[in-house]
Protein backbone atom coordinates (compact mmCIF):
# COMPACT_ATOMS: atom_id res chain seq x y z
CA UNK A 1 0.00 0.00 0.00
CA UNK A 2 2.79 2.40 0.89
CA UNK A 3 4.49 1.74 -2.47
CA UNK A 4 1.61 2.29 -3.90
CA UNK A 5 0.91 5.41 -2.58
CA UNK A 6 4.78 6.69 -3.18
CA UNK A 7 4.46 5.45 -6.86
CA UNK A 8 1.16 7.45 -6.90
CA UNK A 9 2.53 10.87 -5.78
CA UNK A 10 5.44 10.40 -7.68
CA UNK A 11 3.66 9.86 -11.31
CA UNK A 12 1.31 12.67 -10.03
CA UNK A 13 3.97 15.13 -10.11
CA UNK A 14 5.80 14.00 -13.08
CA UNK A 15 2.68 14.43 -14.86
CA UNK A 16 1.79 17.85 -13.20
CA UNK A 17 5.87 18.91 -14.02
CA UNK A 18 5.09 17.84 -17.75
CA UNK A 19 1.93 19.91 -18.07
CA UNK A 20 3.80 23.25 -16.03
CA UNK A 21 6.04 22.71 -19.48
CA UNK A 22 3.93 22.24 -21.92
CA UNK A 23 1.81 25.26 -20.32
CA UNK A 24 4.72 27.28 -20.50
CA UNK A 25 5.65 27.23 -23.99
CA UNK A 26 2.22 27.81 -24.94
CA UNK A 27 2.20 30.99 -23.14
CA UNK A 28 5.49 31.97 -23.25
CA UNK A 29 6.59 34.57 -25.70
CA UNK A 30 10.18 33.68 -27.36
CA UNK A 31 12.40 36.23 -27.60
CA UNK A 32 15.25 34.35 -28.74
CA UNK A 33 13.51 33.18 -31.67
CA UNK A 34 12.13 36.53 -32.54
CA UNK A 35 15.80 37.68 -32.46
CA UNK A 36 17.31 35.23 -34.41
CA UNK A 37 14.33 35.87 -36.86
CA UNK A 38 15.08 39.32 -37.06
CA UNK A 39 18.72 38.86 -37.43
CA UNK A 40 18.78 36.78 -40.48
CA UNK A 41 16.59 39.60 -42.25
CA UNK A 42 19.08 42.31 -41.04
CA UNK A 43 21.55 41.72 -43.37
CA UNK A 44 23.88 44.62 -44.48
CA UNK A 45 21.36 47.30 -43.87
CA UNK A 46 18.70 45.52 -46.05
CA UNK A 47 16.37 45.48 -43.85
CA UNK A 48 15.93 47.63 -40.37
CA UNK A 49 14.79 46.20 -37.21
CA UNK A 50 11.36 46.64 -36.11
CA UNK A 51 11.05 50.63 -35.36
CA UNK A 52 11.49 51.47 -32.11
CA UNK A 53 9.67 55.17 -32.62
CA UNK A 54 10.91 58.28 -30.42
CA UNK A 55 9.44 58.97 -27.66
CA UNK A 56 9.64 62.76 -28.47
CA UNK A 57 8.18 64.12 -31.72
CA UNK A 58 11.04 65.50 -33.72
CA UNK A 59 10.46 69.40 -34.93
CA UNK A 60 8.94 69.34 -38.32
CA UNK A 61 10.15 73.07 -40.85
CA UNK A 62 8.19 72.09 -44.15
CA UNK A 63 8.16 76.12 -45.35
CA UNK A 64 12.37 75.62 -44.74
CA UNK A 65 12.52 72.07 -46.35
CA UNK A 66 10.58 72.49 -49.23
CA UNK A 67 13.35 75.35 -50.48
CA UNK A 68 16.20 72.71 -50.05
CA UNK A 69 16.95 70.61 -53.50
CA UNK A 70 15.30 67.75 -54.39
CA UNK A 71 18.23 65.34 -53.11
CA UNK A 72 19.14 67.64 -50.07
CA UNK A 73 15.08 66.97 -48.73
CA UNK A 74 15.62 63.05 -49.35
CA UNK A 75 18.65 63.66 -47.21
CA UNK A 76 17.02 65.14 -44.64
CA UNK A 77 13.88 62.94 -44.84
CA UNK A 78 16.45 59.55 -44.43
CA UNK A 79 18.23 61.62 -40.89
CA UNK A 80 14.83 62.24 -39.76
CA UNK A 81 13.88 58.20 -40.62
CA UNK A 82 16.67 57.01 -38.96
CA UNK A 83 16.30 59.32 -35.86
CA UNK A 84 12.61 58.29 -35.39
CA UNK A 85 13.96 54.64 -35.23
CA UNK A 86 16.54 54.93 -32.62
CA UNK A 87 18.87 52.58 -35.27
CA UNK A 88 21.86 53.94 -35.10
CA UNK A 89 23.60 51.71 -36.83
CA UNK A 90 21.77 52.29 -39.94
CA UNK A 91 23.91 52.39 -43.05
CA UNK A 92 22.35 55.36 -44.46
CA UNK A 93 25.01 57.26 -42.24
CA UNK A 94 27.58 56.18 -44.39
CA UNK A 95 26.17 56.30 -47.63
CA UNK A 96 23.22 58.89 -48.58
CA UNK A 97 24.28 61.30 -45.72
CA UNK A 98 27.62 62.07 -46.98
CA UNK A 99 28.66 65.65 -48.64
CA UNK A 100 25.92 67.46 -47.25
CA UNK A 101 25.75 70.96 -49.03
CA UNK A 102 25.75 74.53 -47.29
CA UNK A 103 21.85 74.82 -47.20
CA UNK A 104 21.11 71.08 -46.40
CA UNK A 105 23.90 71.78 -43.34
CA UNK A 106 21.90 74.91 -42.23
CA UNK A 107 18.77 73.04 -42.36
CA UNK A 108 20.28 70.65 -39.78
CA UNK A 109 21.84 73.28 -37.86
CA UNK A 110 18.38 74.50 -37.42
CA UNK A 111 16.64 71.19 -36.72
CA UNK A 112 19.51 70.93 -33.70
CA UNK A 113 18.09 74.17 -32.47
CA UNK A 114 14.43 73.06 -32.52
CA UNK A 115 15.18 69.71 -30.96
CA UNK A 116 14.35 69.44 -27.81
CA UNK A 117 17.85 69.73 -25.16
CA UNK A 118 16.79 66.43 -23.43
CA UNK A 119 17.10 64.65 -27.44
CA UNK A 120 20.61 64.38 -26.57
CA UNK A 121 21.14 61.28 -29.28
CA UNK A 122 19.78 63.55 -31.53
CA UNK A 123 21.39 66.40 -31.34
CA UNK A 124 25.05 64.66 -31.36
CA UNK A 125 23.95 62.89 -34.20
CA UNK A 126 23.86 66.23 -36.08
CA UNK A 127 26.96 67.82 -34.63
CA UNK A 128 28.66 63.96 -35.97
CA UNK A 129 27.52 64.90 -38.99
CA UNK A 130 28.58 68.01 -39.66
CA UNK A 131 31.65 67.62 -38.10
CA UNK A 132 32.46 64.41 -40.77
CA UNK A 133 31.68 66.93 -43.35
CA UNK A 134 33.96 69.90 -41.86
CA UNK A 135 35.02 72.36 -44.53
CA UNK A 136 33.96 75.91 -43.93
CA UNK A 137 34.48 78.42 -41.22
CA UNK A 138 30.35 77.75 -40.53
CA UNK A 139 31.10 74.40 -39.86
CA UNK A 140 33.19 74.94 -37.61
CA UNK A 141 31.18 78.06 -35.60
CA UNK A 142 28.38 75.85 -35.14
CA UNK A 143 30.73 73.03 -33.29
CA UNK A 144 32.21 75.79 -31.71
CA UNK A 145 28.58 77.12 -30.59
CA UNK A 146 27.83 73.61 -29.29
CA UNK A 147 30.52 73.40 -27.29
CA UNK A 148 30.02 76.35 -25.41
CA UNK A 149 25.94 75.52 -24.58
CA UNK A 150 25.54 75.82 -20.63
CA UNK A 151 25.98 72.10 -19.18
CA UNK A 152 22.40 69.59 -19.48
CA UNK A 153 21.87 68.84 -15.96
CA UNK A 154 19.90 66.07 -16.40
CA UNK A 155 18.56 64.06 -18.94
CA UNK A 156 15.43 63.99 -17.59
CA UNK A 157 15.00 67.81 -17.65
CA UNK A 158 18.47 69.41 -19.08
CA UNK A 159 17.02 72.90 -17.19
CA UNK A 160 17.24 71.03 -13.62
CA UNK A 161 20.06 69.56 -11.73
CA UNK A 162 20.32 65.80 -10.94
CA UNK A 163 19.23 65.74 -7.08
CA UNK A 164 20.75 62.35 -6.66
CA UNK A 165 24.15 61.98 -4.25
CA UNK A 166 27.61 60.21 -4.56
CA UNK A 167 26.36 57.08 -3.83
CA UNK A 168 24.34 56.82 -7.64
CA UNK A 169 27.65 57.01 -8.70
CA UNK A 170 27.75 53.91 -9.72
CA UNK A 171 24.32 53.78 -11.68
CA UNK A 172 24.62 57.18 -13.08
CA UNK A 173 27.60 55.79 -15.42
CA UNK A 174 27.03 56.84 -18.68
CA UNK A 175 24.10 59.30 -18.18
CA UNK A 176 26.46 62.05 -17.62
CA UNK A 177 28.70 60.92 -20.93
CA UNK A 178 25.68 61.39 -22.83
CA UNK A 179 24.08 64.49 -21.12
CA UNK A 180 27.67 66.03 -22.47
CA UNK A 181 27.26 63.12 -26.10
CA UNK A 182 26.64 66.71 -28.77
CA UNK A 183 29.55 68.70 -26.74
CA UNK A 184 32.03 65.27 -26.96
CA UNK A 185 31.18 64.80 -30.50
CA UNK A 186 31.85 68.15 -31.74
CA UNK A 187 35.37 68.24 -29.91
CA UNK A 188 35.80 64.88 -31.18
CA UNK A 189 35.09 65.81 -34.76
CA UNK A 190 36.84 69.44 -34.68
CA UNK A 191 40.45 67.22 -32.84
CA UNK A 192 40.10 64.91 -36.44
CA UNK A 193 39.38 67.28 -38.79
CA UNK A 194 42.39 69.41 -36.93
CA UNK A 195 45.10 66.28 -37.19
CA UNK A 196 43.76 66.11 -41.21
CA UNK A 197 44.68 69.59 -41.80
CA UNK A 198 48.05 69.07 -39.93
CA UNK A 199 49.22 66.11 -41.60
CA UNK A 200 48.14 67.40 -45.35
CA UNK A 201 44.76 65.52 -45.63
CA UNK A 202 42.52 67.82 -44.36
CA UNK A 203 41.38 71.72 -44.90
CA UNK A 204 44.28 73.39 -44.25
CA UNK A 205 42.42 77.01 -44.48
CA UNK A 206 40.23 76.35 -41.91
CA UNK A 207 43.01 74.15 -39.25
CA UNK A 208 43.42 77.93 -37.80
CA UNK A 209 39.72 78.65 -37.05
CA UNK A 210 40.03 74.76 -35.56
CA UNK A 211 42.36 75.87 -32.97
CA UNK A 212 40.58 78.94 -31.72
CA UNK A 213 37.14 77.02 -31.59
CA UNK A 214 39.23 74.45 -28.89
CA UNK A 215 40.83 77.28 -27.44
CA UNK A 216 37.40 78.80 -27.12
CA UNK A 217 35.94 75.48 -25.55
CA UNK A 218 38.90 75.28 -23.08
CA UNK A 219 36.68 78.04 -21.36
CA UNK A 220 33.00 76.26 -21.98
CA UNK A 221 30.75 77.18 -18.82
CA UNK A 222 30.33 73.40 -19.52
CA UNK A 223 33.19 72.20 -16.74
CA UNK A 224 33.51 68.97 -18.44
CA UNK A 225 34.33 70.00 -21.39
CA UNK A 226 36.47 73.01 -20.39
CA UNK A 227 38.64 70.13 -18.62
CA UNK A 228 38.88 68.33 -22.04
CA UNK A 229 39.61 71.19 -24.12
CA UNK A 230 42.29 72.17 -21.72
CA UNK A 231 43.77 68.89 -22.06
CA UNK A 232 44.14 69.15 -25.80
CA UNK A 233 44.69 72.66 -26.13
CA UNK A 234 47.42 73.09 -23.35
CA UNK B 1 12.31 2.23 -1.73
CA UNK B 2 13.41 1.19 -5.13
CA UNK B 3 10.24 3.01 -6.61
CA UNK B 4 11.24 6.15 -4.89
CA UNK B 5 14.81 6.74 -5.99
CA UNK B 6 13.44 5.68 -9.66
CA UNK B 7 10.53 8.29 -9.37
CA UNK B 8 13.05 11.10 -7.79
CA UNK B 9 15.23 9.96 -10.68
CA UNK B 10 12.45 10.80 -13.46
CA UNK B 11 11.50 14.09 -11.59
CA UNK B 12 15.31 15.08 -11.46
CA UNK B 13 15.37 14.66 -15.43
CA UNK B 14 12.38 16.19 -16.14
CA UNK B 15 13.02 19.36 -13.37
CA UNK B 16 16.42 19.36 -15.55
CA UNK B 17 14.57 19.43 -19.14
CA UNK B 18 12.59 22.39 -17.28
CA UNK B 19 16.09 24.21 -16.21
CA UNK B 20 17.38 23.70 -19.71
CA UNK B 21 14.81 24.74 -21.54
CA UNK B 22 14.29 28.24 -19.38
CA UNK B 23 18.30 28.89 -20.10
CA UNK B 24 17.20 28.76 -23.89
CA UNK B 25 15.19 32.36 -24.24
CA UNK B 26 14.88 35.44 -22.73
CA UNK B 27 12.31 35.83 -20.20
CA UNK B 28 10.83 39.40 -19.73
CA UNK B 29 8.59 39.90 -16.29
CA UNK B 30 4.79 40.75 -17.30
CA UNK B 31 5.69 44.60 -16.21
CA UNK B 32 7.96 44.80 -18.58
CA UNK B 33 6.04 47.52 -20.93
CA UNK B 34 6.45 46.40 -24.55
CA UNK B 35 8.31 49.58 -25.70
CA UNK B 36 11.01 48.57 -23.67
CA UNK B 37 11.05 45.24 -24.07
CA UNK B 38 10.84 45.78 -27.85
CA UNK B 39 13.68 48.44 -27.42
CA UNK B 40 16.03 45.86 -25.57
CA UNK B 41 15.27 43.70 -28.30
CA UNK B 42 15.84 45.50 -30.76
CA UNK B 43 19.02 46.97 -29.17
CA UNK B 44 20.44 42.84 -28.71
CA UNK B 45 19.52 42.15 -32.02
CA UNK B 46 21.89 44.90 -33.48
CA UNK B 47 24.58 43.45 -31.14
CA UNK B 48 23.97 39.40 -32.33
CA UNK B 49 24.77 41.34 -36.26
CA UNK B 50 27.64 42.81 -35.10
CA UNK B 51 30.94 41.25 -37.60
CA UNK B 52 34.30 42.10 -37.63
CA UNK B 53 37.98 40.28 -38.33
CA UNK B 54 40.12 41.18 -35.38
CA UNK B 55 39.29 41.54 -31.76
CA UNK B 56 42.09 42.48 -29.07
CA UNK B 57 43.41 39.53 -26.39
CA UNK B 58 41.47 41.23 -23.24
CA UNK B 59 38.20 41.21 -25.79
CA UNK B 60 38.74 37.62 -26.55
CA UNK B 61 39.25 36.41 -22.97
CA UNK B 62 35.79 37.79 -22.09
CA UNK B 63 33.58 37.51 -24.70
CA UNK B 64 35.47 36.04 -27.81
CA UNK B 65 35.42 37.39 -30.84
CA UNK B 66 33.73 41.17 -31.70
CA UNK B 67 31.12 39.30 -33.77
CA UNK B 68 27.05 38.76 -32.77
CA UNK B 69 27.12 34.92 -32.05
CA UNK B 70 29.65 35.12 -29.08
CA UNK B 71 28.17 38.63 -28.16
CA UNK B 72 24.75 37.22 -27.55
CA UNK B 73 26.33 33.43 -26.68
CA UNK B 74 27.80 35.31 -23.44
CA UNK B 75 24.87 37.32 -22.71
CA UNK B 76 22.77 34.36 -22.66
CA UNK B 77 25.10 32.80 -20.23
CA UNK B 78 24.44 34.99 -18.36
CA UNK B 79 20.78 36.94 -18.01
CA UNK B 80 17.89 34.74 -18.15
CA UNK B 81 15.58 37.41 -17.30
CA UNK B 82 14.96 40.94 -17.69
CA UNK B 83 12.37 42.98 -15.36
CA UNK B 84 11.69 46.33 -14.46
CA UNK B 85 12.30 48.35 -11.56
CA UNK B 86 13.86 52.06 -10.55
CA UNK B 87 16.94 50.22 -8.70
CA UNK B 88 16.75 52.81 -6.08
CA UNK B 89 17.02 55.46 -7.84
CA UNK B 90 15.72 58.26 -10.13
CA UNK B 91 18.96 58.19 -13.02
CA UNK B 92 19.52 54.56 -12.96
CA UNK B 93 19.40 52.89 -16.11
CA UNK B 94 19.84 49.29 -15.35
CA UNK B 95 21.13 46.97 -12.28
CA UNK B 96 21.71 43.95 -10.93
CA UNK B 97 20.44 42.43 -7.65
CA UNK B 98 22.96 39.41 -6.32
CA UNK B 99 19.55 37.85 -4.52
CA UNK B 100 18.13 37.22 -8.42
CA UNK B 101 20.27 34.83 -10.14
CA UNK B 102 20.84 35.72 -13.63
CA UNK B 103 18.43 38.38 -14.10
CA UNK B 104 18.87 42.07 -14.80
CA UNK B 105 16.77 44.74 -14.15
CA UNK B 106 15.84 47.60 -16.67
CA UNK B 107 14.50 51.22 -15.47
CA UNK B 108 11.97 53.10 -17.55
CA UNK B 109 15.27 55.47 -17.98
CA UNK B 110 16.35 52.94 -20.77
CA UNK B 111 14.20 54.49 -23.33
CA UNK B 112 13.58 57.57 -21.14
CA UNK B 113 16.92 58.83 -21.41
CA UNK B 114 18.13 59.53 -24.61
CA UNK B 115 21.64 57.50 -24.90
CA UNK B 116 23.37 56.51 -28.33
CA UNK B 117 22.53 52.79 -28.76
CA UNK B 118 25.49 51.62 -28.06
CA UNK B 119 26.24 53.42 -25.13
CA UNK B 120 22.72 51.98 -24.03
CA UNK B 121 24.06 48.42 -24.53
CA UNK B 122 27.18 48.48 -23.06
CA UNK B 123 24.85 49.09 -19.68
CA UNK B 124 23.43 46.01 -20.22
CA UNK B 125 26.57 44.01 -20.71
CA UNK B 126 27.98 46.32 -17.69
CA UNK B 127 24.96 44.73 -15.72
CA UNK B 128 25.27 41.34 -17.04
CA UNK B 129 28.71 41.29 -16.11
CA UNK B 130 27.21 41.60 -12.84
CA UNK B 131 25.08 38.79 -13.15
CA UNK B 132 28.76 36.46 -12.35
CA UNK B 133 28.33 35.21 -8.91
CA UNK B 134 31.13 33.05 -9.46
CA UNK B 135 33.04 35.90 -9.44
CA UNK B 136 31.61 37.70 -6.45
CA UNK B 137 29.48 39.42 -9.00
CA UNK B 138 32.14 41.93 -9.77
CA UNK B 139 32.05 44.06 -7.19
CA UNK B 140 32.85 47.32 -7.81
CA UNK B 141 36.28 49.25 -6.14
CA UNK B 142 35.85 52.28 -4.22
CA UNK B 143 36.72 55.21 -5.87
CA UNK B 144 40.28 56.93 -4.61
CA UNK B 145 40.60 59.71 -2.39
CA UNK B 146 41.43 62.17 -4.30
CA UNK B 147 40.39 61.02 -7.48
CA UNK B 148 42.19 62.72 -10.22
CA UNK B 149 42.12 61.94 -13.58
CA UNK B 150 45.20 61.20 -16.02
CA UNK B 151 45.62 65.40 -15.81
CA UNK B 152 45.64 65.23 -12.12
CA UNK B 153 42.33 67.34 -12.61
CA UNK B 154 39.24 65.84 -9.63
CA UNK B 155 36.58 63.60 -10.91
CA UNK B 156 33.23 64.68 -10.30
CA UNK B 157 29.61 64.85 -11.14
CA UNK B 158 29.02 68.06 -12.25
CA UNK B 159 25.31 66.83 -12.20
CA UNK B 160 25.04 66.29 -8.27
CA UNK B 161 28.37 67.76 -7.33
CA UNK B 162 29.47 65.18 -5.40
CA UNK B 163 33.29 63.65 -5.91
CA UNK B 164 33.37 59.78 -7.33
CA UNK B 165 35.91 60.15 -4.64
CA UNK B 166 35.07 57.70 -1.93
CA UNK B 167 32.16 55.89 -3.84
CA UNK B 168 32.00 52.42 -5.03
CA UNK B 169 32.24 53.69 -8.66
CA UNK B 170 35.59 52.20 -9.93
CA UNK B 171 37.85 49.06 -11.01
CA UNK B 172 40.72 47.51 -10.46
CA UNK B 173 40.62 45.28 -13.03
CA UNK B 174 40.25 44.91 -16.96
CA UNK B 175 37.83 42.50 -16.14
CA UNK B 176 35.18 43.92 -14.03
CA UNK B 177 32.10 45.78 -15.03
CA UNK B 178 33.28 48.37 -15.90
CA UNK B 179 36.66 47.46 -17.67
CA UNK B 180 34.97 44.51 -19.98
CA UNK B 181 32.68 47.27 -20.57
CA UNK B 182 35.69 49.82 -21.81
CA UNK B 183 36.74 46.60 -23.65
CA UNK B 184 33.65 45.87 -25.63
CA UNK B 185 33.10 49.48 -26.17
CA UNK B 186 36.32 50.27 -27.41
CA UNK B 187 36.39 46.87 -30.17
CA UNK B 188 32.96 47.57 -31.38
CA UNK B 189 34.80 51.13 -32.23
CA UNK B 190 38.26 49.86 -33.28
CA UNK B 191 37.28 46.90 -35.24
CA UNK B 192 33.27 46.36 -36.03
CA UNK B 193 33.25 45.64 -39.77
CA UNK B 194 29.68 46.47 -39.93
CA UNK B 195 29.08 49.46 -37.71
CA UNK B 196 28.78 52.97 -39.07
CA UNK B 197 30.90 55.78 -38.64
CA UNK B 198 28.34 56.81 -36.47
CA UNK B 199 28.52 54.34 -33.97
CA UNK B 200 31.90 53.69 -33.88
CA UNK B 201 33.11 57.65 -32.71
CA UNK B 202 29.73 56.91 -29.92
CA UNK B 203 31.23 53.60 -29.05
CA UNK B 204 34.83 55.61 -28.82
CA UNK B 205 33.33 58.31 -26.90
CA UNK B 206 32.20 56.63 -24.49
CA UNK B 207 34.54 53.77 -24.27
CA UNK B 208 36.91 56.97 -23.12
CA UNK B 209 34.94 57.96 -20.74
CA UNK B 210 34.61 54.72 -19.21
CA UNK B 211 38.27 53.93 -18.76
CA UNK B 212 38.44 56.64 -16.40
CA UNK B 213 36.96 54.60 -14.03
CA UNK B 214 39.72 52.16 -14.43
CA UNK B 215 41.87 53.26 -10.77
CA UNK B 216 44.52 50.75 -11.43
CA UNK B 217 47.57 51.98 -12.73
CA UNK B 218 48.89 48.34 -13.97
CA UNK B 219 44.97 47.36 -15.77
CA UNK B 220 44.55 50.78 -17.28
CA UNK B 221 48.07 50.15 -19.04
CA UNK B 222 47.20 47.20 -19.70
CA UNK B 223 43.96 47.93 -21.44
CA UNK B 224 45.32 50.82 -23.20
CA UNK B 225 48.22 48.46 -24.89
CA UNK B 226 45.79 45.88 -25.68
CA UNK B 227 43.55 49.06 -27.42
CA UNK B 228 46.90 49.63 -29.30
CA UNK B 229 46.76 53.04 -27.97
CA UNK B 230 50.00 55.54 -26.58
CA UNK B 231 48.75 57.24 -23.38
CA UNK B 232 48.30 60.52 -26.04
CA UNK B 233 45.94 58.80 -28.51
CA UNK B 234 43.28 58.08 -25.66
CA UNK B 235 43.14 61.71 -24.82
CA UNK B 236 42.96 62.32 -28.70
CA UNK B 237 40.45 59.90 -29.13
CA UNK B 238 38.01 62.22 -26.81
Amino acid sequence: MTKKIWMGSALLLVILLGAAIGFRDQKQNHPKKEASDLVSQYVEGMETPPPVVSPSPLPEHPAMESKLSDEDQKKFTILKEILKTKNDNDPRFDRELLHLSPELKKMVEHFYGDVKPELRNERGTVVFLIGRDLNSQDDVNFLKDVMMEKPCMSLADCSKAETGGGAEAHLDAINETTANYPQLMALRQLLIAYQKSANGTGQAAIAESIAHALQAAAHSPNPRVAREAQKVTH
Amino acid sequence: MKYLLTSVSVMAVVAGLFITEARADLQFDSDVEPALKNQILADLQFMGSITSTHSTALHQQIFGQVNGADYTKWFEARVFTVGKQDCGSSIAVACVDPSYENKIWMTENYTKFDHPQIARLSVVYHEARHTESEHGNWGHATCPTPFLDDHGNPVTSIWTGAQLAGEAACDVTPFGSYGSQTILLKNIALNCSNCNSKVKADADIFATDQLGRIIDANAKNQMKRDFGLAREEMNIAI
